[in-house]
């Protein structure tokens, strides 16, 4: 383990520590060091920004409410990831459930605004090829399983490694394996041109 | 580009993703400086985990991520010691187990010195006060509290 994996085990354990006695102060600082990272999962996966943001929301609901059940021989971070995934899939679920079809914006299937690319300093044709590459890549991914998304999301936005992924989605490293190249396979067919 | 059969695509992906032991590692990254179509796939890999990490993080970026403010959490925060928190176990044992038995503890002793007391103090048995009293053409009801311990006791007697 790195060093500086060290000392975010210890400031989680002290954070959990906290947490458990109530500080207003303590949950702020979980919010800060964990949002984008769980926005990030969550949106990985619904690729919906509204939705995503309702899911962090209630990712963080549930670790406040439930801290007094978290292991302190686990690590924080993982006990997170598993709650943001699960909570993203169940999500998912139970609004097609509701709906029983997949919920698109009729405003912009796509979703993306450009507006926001333009301030990066590239020159705009960079900023189009980028902005299409980025539309195109949403597609590609919205075809993916959920199940698939997953776990692509927590390798390649997470970082995590293959046993760790297996721990939090309660599957065998081979069934991460075999996920990861479906999602490659599938992204290779459907992004050709692109990248 | 000549297809490789060495190695499957997902032995690659297994390399592109560090996941392979040492010495089956090394062998790989030996194949790949002399393989065309194999290191293709990987930098394939490396590509797509570039462009779907940037395409993730400029969304986190320009997402108006501000959970502390919502409607939902901020009463969640401010409550601190909510119901959940009381009702857990490790406060419920640690804190309101001693002061429940604490206070138990003083009833039971003023209750039991009391009853004490009263025995020494006021040993007759006779009613205390009359609260109430009817006669009427079929019954009599009295009802009257005791000296010692205040009990409220009904009378009833049927007239013949």
């Amino acid at each position: 383990m790195k060093k500086s994996d060290n000392i975010s085990l210890k400031d989680d354990r002290d954070l959990v520590e906290r947490l458990k006695k109530g500080q207003e102060w303590a949950f702020r600082q979980l919010v800060d060091k964990y949002q984008k990272k769980i926005y990030g999962i969550a949106y990985g996966i619904t690729l919906d920004r509204e939705e995503s943001l309702e899911i962090v929301q209630d990712v963080f609901l549930n670790v406040y409410r439930n801290i007094e059940t978290f292991r302190e021989e686990a690590k924080l971070s993982s006990w997170i990831h598993k709650i943001a995934v699960n909570h993203t899939l169940n999500w998912r679920r139970k609004w097609k459930r509701r709906f029983r079809w997949n919920h698109r914006a009729i405003d912009n299937p796509d979703n993306f605004d450009i507006q926001t690319k333009l301030s990066t300093g590239k020159t705009p044709e960079d900023d189009v090829k980028e902005s299409e590459l980025n539309s195109r890549l949403k597609i590609c991914i919205e075809k993916l399983p959920e199940k698939v998304r997953s776990v692509f999301v927590l390798k390649i936005i997470e970082g995590l490694s293959y046993e760790e992924i297996a721990e939090i989605m309660n599957i065998k490293r081979g069934t991460v394996s075999s996920r990861l190249h479906t999602a490659r396979k599938q992204l290779k067919t459907c992004m050709s041109g692109y990248v | 580009m000549k297809e490789c059969r060495k190695y499957r695509d997902e032995m690659l992906g297994l390399f592109a993703d560090q996941e392979l032991e040492p010495p089956l590692h090394d062998q790989v990254a030996k194949h790949l400086k002399s393989c065309e179509a194999c290191s293709s796939y990987v930098e394939s890999v490396h590509n797509f985990s570039y462009a779907y990490t940037s395409f993730i993080k400029d969304e986190v970026s320009s997402a108006e991520i501000s959970i502390e403010q919502s409607r939902r959490m901020k009463p969640e925060i401010r409550s601190g010691l909510s119901l959940s928190k009381l009702l857990n176990p490790v406060f419920f044992k640690r804190i309101c187990l001693p002061v429940i038995s604490f206070v138990a503890i003083i009833l039971v002793s003023v209750n039991v010195f009391n009853f004490n007391m009263a025995g020494l103090l006021d040993p007759g048995v006779e009613p205390s006060a009359i609260v109430d009293s009817v006669d009427g053409e079929v019954s009599s009801v009295m009802i009257f509290e005791t000296a010692r311990d205040h009990q409220t006791v009904i009378w009833f007697k049927e007239v013949i």
